[in-house]
């Protein structure tokens, strides 16, 4: 970057003020006049037949205003995923079938929140139970129960890359292993919530719909066809987000359902969903079961790998059936393995449905593929360091194409290991490991490391633009749609650093469809990367028409024509006298003394920016935990993350990325799990039951970049939401089975539970005689 | 809103008294961290919450002679902070210092976590170390029972409809006498146990252990004690074979279930380990009591 | 049922509201009053996101009845700025960038309020144990509680210097 940059630097949030004094609104703050309110009825049966729902009793209560079933909604199955087969629809109401517990099938509006929910719960519905089926593997099995009997089988989804026949060979040995991804839930800490108000601009027939969304037009085009209207009639609106993690992604049901109920009353209709209706509702992550086989010779080089992986989808197919092609995508990770044998299916069963979440595929695959290093580094009893070294891919074999077909832009991933080594002082720690178990220490020492690459901006194409207004300000609009990434921030800087206004100049508009003309929006760790590089490429277009006005009525070459160092317009370069404001550039580019051939028009530019390809992200992280060996109780002490996003805009928003990112990964390491019983009732639905990580379960953390600029976009820049989260739970889970090694004991599934980890001390231990 | 509730904030205890014995589907509360959350999950369904934090004896922590006074509507993180009270009773302070957040340690009391009669609550067991005893306000005036006495199994008291416990008393321990509490929960904090144990350890000046209470949470319907790992204790000096034994002791008189938190053979291997570390821990600043130095 | 009618100081100005005796205070505090700084992220005091500070006691006002509230002090995010000036926690938060979505930062501003409060020079493990009770699930906590030493110390500093002024 060029010096004077305010790019690479840490600049405080826009954003922040707002949300610290509490004035920012999230769409559970709204409150219209006339607001009615709306609670779902829920299944309590994982797997039934309706029989009969009687909202009789509902309508009677105080403050109803009403009480609706699918059959009074009318509306089709949805898919609330464009690649979603039609025979796995969703109805927004249960209508003939209940699939999980918490599937909405009934909704009642009151006058206030209270007298909504009280009404619900005199709403009665006869079930037929059918069979629970939990497991994914069982569910693929022949004779097992059909959740859509239609599609003739469970199997949701399938990917599938095949070796070469007689490819699986050159190997001295084969390591083996089975390993669970448990099922987490995302749990932001704002649960979902809609509000609708009927009428969207002047439109009285269109609706506004406020949604916790990171894709507002995918909230759009969802509730646009449900109810059989025009995309331009709904407005979709995310104001302040409190968190998404990728489950905030994809559309839910009961905004489809609000917005029916907003034009049937006439009323503006909210609904916020409880914390225990939250860990039921929100779509789940990861999920799978894979088998993984890794032949090598004894010298430690990596010759092919075979992998077959279970995805638990849930009852509805969703996001959550696509993300194994991701895994496919990845599952080579960071090494050279000349053949790769990938099959993954996507199993339907009476859960939550699946949906992406933090990482969503690739901390999958990364954490097979760490795990069958570990436990190839535990056969051959080399150093994991020393035979991930071996097989890294290196720097000069970019981009590189894996058996599985991703192309990989560019990595340097010895580096990273090296400094991630070198913040973590690895071998001062192997040293007191060795140290702590010879005096018999009965904390248990453990270190992990991993080595990690991911996939961002796969859906590579992103709206933006930039305008000049008639006062002056600068706009910049982006099709992606921020909550908690600081995306107002980052996109003032790209606007800052071209055009040289200060931030209180640049407005950036995004998340609201009627102000912003399409878009994707934040998913897959894509918004800087591309809607960044959209706003930057306009940015340089309209500072390219500015100067070529300035040029003409100033008499000057372009050439000669710089940013006011005062950020007020453009001016002569050493001539601060001959300058044009903003206001007037913006007025000049509309009137008629032009430079030849420039039409007048808008002082703005807009692009739908395409990348082309993905970019991947790297990085190593090292891990130290504690184990108590009396107990089983397992403690992060120290963790050490050296990430490579690229070229860095803003490092205090990536530092913020990447903390969350590891906490979450070592969490689901040590604490999270979603459990169901086996008549597939959810036994994990509120934060008593469900452990999220607080301030205590993890240390400060040490992190540091490499930087090494994609050569895929303006910015140089690859995605970093997701990252944290891929490099830590793979090191974590690798640092506690370290410290259980001279057990014996190679793998053991997360969470690394107090009991789950006692029970393996105490089992692994030689029997009194 | 949770649900249609009548709210009163009674200045005296016979006021409170008269409100429950009225209205038999009245519930008394003082921080309500366990029955909001109660309510919210549809039991019970109180008709109206009587507030015990407007009378002024349920609040507050006295000494008077060798004995504490500590009101049963008293939040937590007072006691926590009272230097005097937690310099006497350290494990106790450090039991009552564990519940929740200090969000939930503001509102919570000891009264609370002994009424909701949770197998897993935390004070419990440091009160019944400690010999505490809780004074009830009956119809017929006030009688005293031990803290031990009022749990009678989960969500179940001695306490009659109309009975609300005002405060609990302690004796100041003897010269030489400190107590622990340990527990295990899946995370640092917030959690709940899912193996408590306390322990109170009495040294002659050579070491000797001359009196030990060891008492477990989350083992049991209700808290256990352990007399056969007291009775290890009592007369020799704390070896590790005598922790060993109270290990062993604690782990046999487990009565645990299985349940989400834990198995039995987990539960009763931690209750062991917990008991041994609390006594050794007890022990430890029972050796460095100085308030018997001079004595 | 009749409502209850409640007396109190929210963030210093005398105020009133009419609740129902179920009725918590967080519902009271949004609905009533449109105070929607605190948020409800559970229900159970389990996340603190509904953190407030009543009579100087940092509490989960999910776990509040509204009636309780009677000629209480009520102190909510929304009161500890003077003015537009930012409290020293949230000028440290803006400063190393505590908060991402923003939020759970109401509630963890007040437990760190209330933390300060009662421990002006915490360290970083007592910071740690003073926001346990708060749930975040972007940052990873670490921001914020270099955040809150940060303020803690400015504060610090500024208390020493005024302290100074004062002698002088």
């Amino acid at each position: 970057m060029p010096s004077g940059s305010i790019l690479g630097n840490a600049v405080p949030r826009l954003e922040d003020p707002d949300l610290l004094t509490g004035a920012a609104r999230f769409v559970a703050d709204l409150a219209p006049p006339g607001l009615a309110h709306a609670a779902f009825v829920r299944s309590t049966m994982a797997h039934a037949a309706i029989a009969g729902i009687d909202v009789g009793g509902a309508e009677q209560a105080p403050g109803v205003i009403g009480a609706f079933t699918a059959e009074g909604l009318g509306l089709d199955p949805q898919p609330f995923f464009y690649i979603i087969p039609p025979v796995f629809g969703r109805p927004p109401l249960a209508a003939e079938v209940v699939r999980f517990v918490g599937e909405p099938l009934a909704v009642v509006v009151a006058e206030t929140p209270a007298q909504a929910a009280d009404a619900a719960e005199l709403v009665e519905v006869d079930y037929e139970p059918r069979p629970a089926l939990i497991d994914p593997e069982a569910a693929l099995e022949p004779g097992a129960p059909l959740l859509f009997p239609a599609n003739g089988s469970n199997l949701a989804s399938e990917y599938s890359s095949k070796a070469e026949p007689g490819a699986l060979g050159g190997h001295d040995l084969v390591v083996s292993g089975r390993f669970v991804n448990q099922r987490v839930a995302a749990a932001p800490i704002e649960p979902t919530a809609v509000l609708v108000e009927p009428g969207a601009g002047g439109d009285d027939g269109g609706v506004t719909v406020w949604c916790t969304s990171q894709t507002p037009f995918g909230a759009r085009d969802a509730v646009a066809a449900a109810l059989g209207l025009d995309p331009g009639r709904v407005r979709a609106i995310a104001p302040a987000v409190g968190g998404g993690f990728g489950a905030k992604a994809a559309p839910y049901p009961e905004f489809v359902v609000t917005a029916w109920l907003a034009r049937r009353l006439g009323r503006p209709v909210k609904w916020v969903e409880t914390r225990s209706e939250n860990l039921v509702n929100m779509v789940h992550g990861r999920d799978y079961v894979q088998y993984y086989e890794l032949g090598l010779t004894r010298d430690g080089d990596f010759r092919w790998l075979r992998a077959r992986a279970t995805a638990n989808v849930g009852a509805y197919p969703a996001v959550g059936a696509f993300l194994p092609s991701f895994t496919m995508s990845m599952a080579s990770g960071p090494y050279q393995i000349p053949a790769v044998d990938f099959h993954a299916s996507g199993a339907v069963t009476t859960t939550t449905p699946l949906g992406a979440f933090r990482g969503a595929g690739r901390p999958e695959a990364t954490a097979a593929i760490e795990r069958i290093v570990d436990l190839a580094a535990a056969e051959l009893d080399m150093d994991p360091v020393e035979l991930r070294r071996r097989n890294l891919l290196s720097p000069d074999q970019f981009p590189y194409e894996t058996p599985t077909g991703a192309v990989m832009d560019c990595g340097d991933y010895q580096r990273a290991l090296d400094q991630a080594l070198e913040t973590a002082g690895y071998d001062d720690l192997r040293a007191e490991q060795r140290r702590r178990r010879l005096r018999g220490d009965p904390k248990l020492m453990g270190v992990g490391v991993s080595v990690y690459v991911e996939v961002t901006g796969g859906l590579s194409q992103e709206y933006g633009s930039v305008e000049v207004t008639a006062d002056g300000t600068v706009v910049a609009r982006a099709g992606t749609s921020s909550h908690g990434q600081g995306h107002a921030t980052s996109f003032t800087q790209l606007v800052g650093e071209v055009l040289g206004v200060p931030p209180d100049r640049v407005r950036v508009v995004h998340s609201d469809t009627f102000e912003v003309p399409r878009g994707i929006g934040t998913i897959a760790s894509r918004s800087l990367q591309i809607a960044g590089s959209a706003v930057f490429k306009t940015a340089h277009e309209v500072l390219e028409r500015a100067r070529r006005i300035a040029a003409h009525r100033l008499e000057a070459s372009v050439e000669d024509i710089v940013t006011a160092d005062d950020g007020s317009g453009l001016t002569v370069a050493g001539v601060p006298a001959r300058a044009m404001s903003w206001p007037e550039l913006a007025a000049a580019s509309t009137g008629g003394d032009l430079p030849d051939g420039m039409a007048p028009g808008e002082l703005a530019a807009e692009i739908d920016f395409d990348q082309g390809a993905a970019t991947y992200p790297f990085g190593a992280h090292v891990a130290v935990v504690e184990v108590d060996s009396e107990t089983g109780d397992a403690r992060l002490v120290r963790h050490v993350a050296v990430d490579d996003c690229g070229r860095i805009l803003n490092p205090m928003l990536v530092r913020g990325q990447v903390h969350g990112g590891i906490t979450q990964g070592a969490a689901q390491a040590l604490y999270e799990q979603v459990l169901y019983d086996e008549d597939g009732n959810p036994r994990t639905a509120n934060f008593a039951d469900y452990c999220l990580p607080g301030p205590t379960e993890v240390p400060a953390y040490e992190t540091a970049h490499t930087e090494t600029p994609t050569p895929l976009n303006p910015l140089g820049a690859k995605g970093i939401g997701e990252s944290g989260t891929i490099g830590s739970l793979p090191a974590v889970q690798s640092a506690v089975i370290d410290a259980l090694s001279p057990l014996g004991i190679r793998h053991l599934d997360m969470p690394y539970t107090p009991e789950k980890v006692w029970r393996a001390i105490t089992e692994s231990a030689p029997s009194p005689a | 809103m949770l649900a249609p509730m009548k709210y009163a904030a009674p200045a005296t205890v016979e006021e409170a008294r008269a409100l429950l014995a009225a209205d038999g589907g009245a519930r008394v509360f003082a921080g309500a961290t366990d029955l909001i959350p109660q309510i919210r999950a549809g039991r019970p369904e109180p008709s109206m919450m009587i507030d015990l934090k407007r009378i002024d004896r349920l609040s507050g922590i006295a000494r008077a002679g060798s004995t504490w006074t500590i009101g049963a509507a008293t939040p937590t993180a007072d006691i926590v902070a009272h230097a005097g009270f937690a310099a006497e009773f350290p494990g106790l302070a450090e039991a009552s210092g564990l519940i929740g957040s200090d969000q939930i340690q503001n509102r919570c009391t000891w009264g609370g976590n002994l009424v909701n009669a949770s197998p897993a609550a935390d004070t419990p067991p440091a009160l019944i170390v400690n010999d505490a005893k809780a004074v009830i306000a009956s119809a017929g005036g006030e009688r005293t029972v031990a803290a031990a006495e009022v749990a009678t199994g989960p969500g179940a008291t001695c306490l009659g409809a109309d009975e609300i416990i005002v405060e609990f008393t302690l004796a100041s321990p003897p010269p030489r006498t400190a107590d622990a509490y340990l527990r295990l929960i899946p995370r640092t904090e917030m959690d709940i146990a899912v193996v408590g144990a306390a322990a109170r350890v009495t040294l002659a000046p050579d070491g000797a252990v001359t009196a030990a209470a060891v008492a477990l949470g989350a083992v049991a319907p209700t808290v256990v004690r352990v007399p056969d790992a007291e009775a290890a204790l009592i007369g020799g000096p704390l070896t590790d074979d005598a922790l060993e034994a109270v290990a062993q002791a604690a782990s046999a008189a487990c009565r645990p279930i299985d349940d989400k938190r834990g198995t039995v053979a987990y539960r009763r291997r931690v209750a062991g380990v917990l008991a041994r570390r609390a006594v050794a821990i007890a022990a430890d600043r029972a050796a460095a009591d100085q308030r018997g130095a001079s004595s | 049922m009749s409502r209850v009618h409640v007396t109190c100081t929210v963030n210093g100005d005398e105020t009133e509201f009419l609740c129902d005796g179920g009725q918590t205070l967080l519902n009271a505090l949004r609905d009533e009053l449109g105070l929607t700084g605190a948020k409800e992220g559970c229900g159970t005091g389990d996340c603190g996101s509904c953190s407030v500070i009543i009579d100087g006691r940092l509490t989960c006002s999910c776990l509040v009845l509204a009636p309780e509230a009677q000629g209480a002090a009520v102190l909510t995010v929304e009161g500890l700025a003077s003015g537009d000036d930012l409290h020293p926690l949230q000028q440290s938060f803006l400063e190393g960038a505590a908060l991402q979505c923003g939020v759970c930062t109401p509630g963890i501003l007040m437990a760190a309020a209330a933390l300060l409060d009662r421990n002006p020079d915490p360290t970083e493990t007592e910071v740690r144990y003073g926001l346990a009770g708060n749930l975040c699930r972007c940052t990873g906590y670490d921001k914020i509680v270099r955040s809150v030493l940060a303020a803690a110390d400015s504060q610090r500093t500024t208390s020493q210097r005024t302290n100074t002024e004062e002698t002088a």
